[in-house]
């Protein structure tokens, strides 16, 4: 699949949270996007961040450092990024790189809406 | 599927494999995606944000710094990339590499503890910063024995301290990575500095063409190639005109003889051309100034040719309107100067006549004749005069032993009677010791008969009654003075520098050119001037004729 087919969308929930769908992959060529977005989101009021990762396929290390640079910024105002939906292949990844139980992971879009919800 | 090394599949998420090797994995697949991007997007700038985002992931660090030296100036700030906290400090952009920093570095460019580089002296201060910014640990970017940055770390998530396997890891990646990103910086510094020159060449006013060493056409700036879409607007763009020969893009209709010209100066480098060359468009001629520069003479590269044009032909039609302008106004002068000194001998024949009718009144029959032949002399004066007109050529002086005692004395005669030296007592206060002098008579007759009526101009401005002009004649050791005094209104001393020159004048209805003459005859007896004057209380202009050989009559 070419770096353009990859389809990366973001949806506002409420004021304060936001839930963004990477698509199929998390690498070198779109994480500086997912970047961009959480720092725009953020810039605009947005506290938590909902990252839905049903469809993703494939996480980089750079993937991974997108999101990490990222959570203690959300944190520091009270909110936070909430992977939820992960696929056993992408849990493992996380795990490998030492970062799962440091990021805030949820198995379903219910639960992290329901995480969100109390941190607002 | 984005198209992978199947060998990451195999490892990412398998179970049958050790975590290290999936971990070594996800950094090779890593060190791919970057060497892939490189070649798509060569922007260093890019590179090393997605360097830290790597770094960041692959060894769960959540802040990392990715600290460049920069290419041209050490005073220069670095180039940076951040994530974390490292992404809101302006103190990184303070930082300034120590020249000792390679060799620490230098021996295994492993990571080293921030608290190891500040043990060492000469990286103490460099060291103290870094930690002072949140850096924990510091690894070094070498490419072909330079140190071209740093990357700093911050702890990690769990935080443990990085394991050995991770370290050695992280220099795999690093030693992989930094040859890229070496190449990146400078491609784009070069590519920087094109789009740089190419705004300032195209921000001049000349049109700057560059031709290779074949003369076809390698560059056009935007002025230029505006130039040359005017003689052509069927150009859609430089790049039309990119690979043509010299003599298709100055072709013969429009830049007759152009190229002919701008390659007969192709020979070695410097400056070799300047002039202006005309160009035609639409029956009309256009004038451009052109300039040739060969550089890089070299046998073996060839050299290029470097052909400035700037369009001149609006400036060229000014200074032509000027110069008419000038000559007409020049035509003017003459002929007011002209109608200046025949005035001057009006007066005098005027002043005359008068003296003639008062004679015959008398019935003094021996002044009333020397009256007369006063009178047939400055008629004579006058003839010649306006038939040295006629003839250019005769505009010469005519010099022969001159008493100068005696044509004071006659001036001043002929003055005395004339309306404006109503209210005006003349003195004359001659030295008998004066020698002849060899000059023109008739100059400097106009001299004094110049100066003597300013003096009263400048008498009457004061509107008092006991106006008083002195000419004197003094004999100096070299020299004979002749000087014009009067207790008119003065003159002030900015004004004094510019009397003689072109047409300046004090006068309300004065036009300066008395003057202009005054100064002509002063400089062809090669006589000097003093003007001594009190602003409200008068003036004396001291001429000083020197007497030398030449000019001594025996």
């Amino acid at each position: 699949m070419a770096k353009n087919e990859n389809i990366m969308s973001v949806i506002r929930i409420s004021d304060d949270i936001a839930k963004i769908n990477p698509g199929k992959m998390l690498d070198n060529y779109n994480a500086p996007e997912i970047v961009n977005i959480l720092d725009s989101e953020r810039t605009q009021g947005i506290k938590n961040v909902i990252i839905d990762m049903a469809e993703l396929e494939f996480l980089s290390s750079a993937g991974v450092g997108a999101l990490l640079g990222n959570v203690e910024s959300f944190r520091a105002i009270g909110g936070d990024i909430i992977l939820c939906n992960l696929s056993s292949t992408i849990y493992h990844i996380l795990q490998l790189l030492d970062v799962a139980d440091y990021l805030t992971i949820r198995h379903s879009e219910t639960e992290a809406m329901t995480l969100s919800k109390s941190k607002g | 599927m984005h198209e992978r090394d199947s060998t990451i599949r195999l490892y990412a998420g398998s179970t049958g494999y050790s975590s290290e090797a999936e971990i070594h994995a996800l950094a090779l697949n890593a060190i791919s995606d970057l060497s892939r991007q490189f070649s798509q997007d060569p922007d260093f700038r890019s590179l090393i944000k997605l360097l830290a985002m790597t770094i960041s992931g692959q060894f769960s660090i959540t802040d990392v710094c990715i600290v460049l030296k920069p290419v041209e100036r050490e005073a220069d700030p670095p180039h940076i990339a951040a994530s974390g906290r490292f992404g809101d400090n302006s103190d990184l952009h303070k930082i300034l590499f120590p020249d000792e920093l390679l060799d620490y570095f230098a021996l295994d460019r492993k990571a080293k503890s921030i608290k190891d580089l500040i043990s060492v002296a000469p990286l103490r201060e460099f060291g103290r910063h870094l930690e002072a910014s949140g850096v924990r640990l510091i690894a070094p970017l070498i490419s072909s024995n330079n140190l071209i940055g740093v990357v700093g770390m911050g702890d990690k998530v769990n935080r443990k301290p990085m394991s050995s396997s991770e370290i050695v890891l992280l220099r795999v990646l690093l030693d992989s990575i930094t040859p890229l990103l070496s190449y990146s910086r400078l491609f784009t510094h070069v590519s920087d500095l094109n789009t740089w020159f190419i705004e300032i060449l195209d921000s001049v006013k000349h049109g700057v063409l560059v031709f290779d060493n074949n003369d076809q056409l390698r560059m056009v700036n935007g002025p230029g190639y505006k130039i040359l879409k005017s003689f052509n607007p069927h150009l859609s763009g430089g790049e039309q005109l990119t690979g043509l020969h010299i003599s298709s893009v100055f072709e013969a209709q429009a830049f007759p003889g152009w190229s002919n010209r701008l390659l007969k100066y192709r020979t070695g480098a410097g400056t070799r051309l300047q002039e202006n060359l005309i160009a035609k468009q639409n029956d009309m001629d256009l004038v451009f100034s052109v300039s040739v520069s060969v550089i890089c003479d070299d046998a073996a590269k060839g050299s290029d040719m470097i052909v400035t044009i700037d369009d001149i032909t609006e400036i060229k039609e000014s200074e032509h309107r000027l110069f008419e302008l000038q000559k007409h106004a020049e035509i003017g002068m003459l002929a007011s100067s002209i109608a200046h000194e025949l005035n001057n001998f009006l007066g005098m024949i005027l002043g005359g006549i008068e003296l003639l009718d008062l004679y015959i009144k008398q019935a003094n029959q021996d002044k009333t004749r020397s009256a007369l032949d006063q009178s047939k002399t400055i008629i004579s004066q006058m003839a010649r005069f306006t038939a040295g007109l006629m003839d250019i050529n005769k505009l010469v002086s005519t010099k022969q032993s001159v008493n100068i005692n005696s044509l004071v004395a006659n001036v001043l005669s002929f003055v005395s009677v004339q309306k404006k030296f109503k209210c005006i007592m003349t003195q004359i206060d001659i030295d008998q010791t004066v020698p002849p002098l060899y000059a023109d008579k008739d100059q400097i007759t106009q001299l004094i008969l110049n100066l003597v009526g300013n003096a009263a101009d400048a008498i009457n401005e004061t509107q008092r009654k006991n106006g008083c002009i002195i000419v004197k004649t003094a004999m100096e050791p070299d020299a004979i003075n002749l000087s014009i005094s009067d207790n008119g209104i003065g003159i002030k001393a900015e004004v004094k520098d510019k009397l003689f020159k072109s047409r300046f004048t004090t006068k309300s209805e004065g036009h300066g050119y008395g003057l202009i003459a005054c100064s002509k005859i002063i400089k062809d007896h090669q006589a000097q001037v003093t003007i001594k004057s009190t602003p409200g209380k008068g003036t004396t202009f001291e001429i000083r004729f020197p007497i030398t050989a030449s000019t001594e009559c025996v």
